[in-house]
């Protein structure tokens, strides 16, 4: 299990090297969905075929109007962007799911915000240094500028909101159906902690159980490296997360984690620095924790999914610089 | 200013360990939590003793409903004495949930102590896994910085300690299996609910410890029938961690969490539990707890000041009078396990 680690670490740094794995482009799909059309290399998981025909349904369709401009009060096309969403506009989809990301952000750091300033105003300035006193000064100043950012963006654009309207979790999961690859990240790997309206809706627990993998899947055969990473740190996680669903859905599985760690490692090889002799190098290393057998699927598979659909997007398939399930200030909305 | 990231393995980390040790650092971001609190998290809770019994009159029900709750959940007196401390948990789970579920306080404090070790225990195991390359290189940089190595021997220090408890913990965790170790959110409840108050606080207060949570949606409405009412139990008992969750819960400081969902922001409310630490407060904690009340306070009527301080100074007068809240001024590490 040791080198199996050691194998995912060496595949850890591929990310490090992959050229950007945010290409900056439009992520509002445009097309029919393809996500349960394509034929699969052999599956992202174990039971990809089931899960793409619970996808196949859900099929896009092309937007029939034009969307809100920018920055449009969001308690005021919320309506009209969640209808047209559920009737399969995947770019109205998108546009909810991140305006909504954008003001659940700066709300939230509004009041985090206040609580630095209260923090940063604790200490006993009789007996603090000038060092103390100038960092404390600066974090205070820092945190002022993006309370005043935050509170710009959540007065422009974020007035007026029911609290109901600030789930992301089933936009999220709409958006990700349509093909929007930053929520299908969001989606598969969202924390128990950023679900808000959960404790009110278990049900969504469900949901996810019978849609996270098959999206998960639908967003490696659309070429989204955050999800190689994400599923590779799912099955490879051998603790307790509690609020990490997505490793309660996966589970700890070396083989499964194998694949990805292969994926990654592809990409990494590919880059000019980087000797061929690394894939070798990981084979063997995870020959000592895996049956041979295990080693070859995985390698087969991650051959296959690296040519078809990792070769001609080598940066990735994410449209945002944020993490998953991060909003800045600035993010332009998908049009 | 970022809501969540799980974009590195290091935050990954830092969210599972979140999930056993949730400092509560006012108004804080939850990534300083993490490393502030981390290192304290390593040691045994000094006082353990379980729990006195939580009566009618303790669990201060808000509603009926509460109240049918808590009356199912009273406890009795132990029948037997507990297996000998260090049995492993495998050997002991079985009996010791029957008399949990049947009211045996010192049951189901154990059952809950022990798991929460052996979660702990398997949570450090992968966290070594994880930093022990990045720490321990193959080879040796002879140009690291004085800086760079002293963070290395800090850290290695940190990683022998959490090996230490591994190893420690090993018999006792022997066997264990997934589904057992996830039985610590329905454990810790009802330790909490027959009246451990170290339980009480971990289940109120890490929210985003619910392993098991997929397979067991129902956790969540219980957690949501439970949690009014088991922080008012713990007010009653002095309880300023308690208090410091309440605080922050109504403030609206983390309203994705499924305690702030179940609270919800509520300035009334907030006032009235700030105003309650400010009474147990001192020295610098005075300074922070006054500017958050100045900013509790304004969007409240002066009738909803005077009644959040008339609740407060009552609160503080009945149970929590000599006691200073300051403990909770710099960090309080909940979910810490006890020296039982």
């Amino acid at each position: 299990m040791v080198m199996l680690a050691l194998a995912a670490i060496i595949a850890g740094g591929a990310w490090l090297l992959l050229p950007s794995r945010a290409a900056p482009r439009s992520s509002a799909p445009s097309a029919i969905a393809t996500q349960a059309a394509e034929a699969s290399p052999g599956a992202g998981n174990r039971d990809g075929d089931a899960h793409r025909a619970k996808a196949a349904p859900r099929l896009k369709r092309e937007a029939t109007s034009p969307l809100p401009p920018r920055g449009a009060p969001l308690a005021q096309i919320y309506d009209d962007l969640k209808a047209r969403a559920d009737v399969g506009d995947a770019a109205a989809a998108s546009r909810l799911y991140h305006d909504i990301g954008r003001c659940k952000a700066a709300l939230n750091s509004i009041q985090t915000l206040q609580g630095v300033v209260a923090d940063s105003s604790q200490g006993n300035d009789s007996d603090a240094s000038p060092d103390t006193l100038g960092r404390r000064t600066a974090t205070v100043a820092v945190a002022h500028h993006h309370q005043a950012k935050s509170g710009q963006l959540a007065t422009s654009q974020c007035a007026d909101l029911a609290p109901a309207q600030l789930q992301i979790m089933p936009v999220a999961l709409r958006a990700a159906q349509l093909g929007d690859n930053d929520a299908a990240d969001c989606y598969v790997g969202m924390p128990v902690t950023f679900a808000r309206g959960l404790v009110d809706h278990p049900e969504w627990l469900e949901q996810y159980k019978e849609n996270a993998l098959a999206l998960a899947d639908a967003a490696i055969r659309r070429g989204d490296w955050t999800m190689v990473e994400q599923l590779q740190d799912s099955y490879a996680k051998k603790g307790v997360d509690g609020g990490d669903l997505l490793h309660q859905l996966t589970g700890t599985d070396p083989a499964m984690a194998y694949r990805y760690s292969r994926l990654a490692l592809l990409a990494m090889a590919e880059h000019p620095d980087v000797p061929r002799t690394v894939l070798d190098q990981q084979r063997t290393l995870a020959m000592e924790s895996l049956p041979g057998a295990a080693i070859q699927a995985g390698d087969a598979w991650a051959d296959d999914a690296h040519r078809r659909y990792f070769s001609a997007n080598p940066d990735g398939a994410r449209t945002s610089e944020m993490g998953v399930c991060e909003f800045g200030h600035d993010e332009a909305p998908a049009q | 200013m970022n809501d969540v990231s799980s974009r590195s393995k290091r935050r990954r980390a830092a969210w599972a360990f979140i999930a056993l040790v949730a400092a509560v650092l006012t108004g804080v971001a939850v990534d300083a939590m993490f490393f502030a609190s981390a290192p304290m998290a390593m040691k045994p809770s000094a006082a353990a003793a379980p729990i006195g019994i939580a009566s009618e009159t303790e669990t201060g029900m808000a509603n009926d409903a509460g109240k049918r709750t808590m009356l199912r959940s009273t406890a009795v007196p132990a029948t037997a004495a507990l297996p000998p401390r260090g049995t492993p948990v495998a050997e002991t789970y079985a009996q010791l949930k029957i008399r949990a579920d049947a009211g045996d306080a010192t049951a189901a404090t154990r059952l809950y102590h022990d798991l929460q070790r052996c979660r702990m225990a398997r949570t450090f195991q992968q966290m070594i896994d994880e930093r022990l390359d990045r720490e321990l290189p193959n080879e040796v940089d002879p140009h690291l910085s004085v800086l760079e190595i002293k963070r290395r021997q800090a850290a290695l220090a940190s990683m022998q300690e959490q090996l230490d408890f591994v190893r420690d913990n090993e018999a006792l965790c022997a066997g264990l299996g997934d589904e057992r170790i996830n039985s610590i959110v329905p454990a810790s409840l009802r330790a909490a609910q027959l009246g451990d108050l170290k339980a009480l606080d971990c289940y109120v207060g890490s929210d985003m410890g619910m392993p098991g949570l997929l397979d067991h949606p129902e956790w969540l409405t219980q957690f949501k029938q439970n949690i009014p009412n088991l922080i008012e139990t713990a007010t009653r008992r002095g309880d300023w961690v308690a208090v410091d969750l309440a605080h922050h819960a109504y403030a609206g400081a983390f309203p994705d969490t499924p305690r702030g969902q179940v609270l919800g922001a509520d300035p009334a409310m907030d006032y009235r539990y700030l105003r309650l630490e400010r009474l147990g407060a001192n020295g610098a904690f005075l300074t922070k707890l006054d500017r958050l009340l100045e900013q509790a306070s304004r969007p409240l009527t002066p009738q909803q000041i005077d009644d959040g301080d008339a609740w407060a100074q009552d609160r503080y007068a009945r149970y929590f009078d000599g006691s200073s809240s300051s403990e909770v001024s710099n960090g309080a590490t909940i979910c810490q396990m006890a020296d039982d």
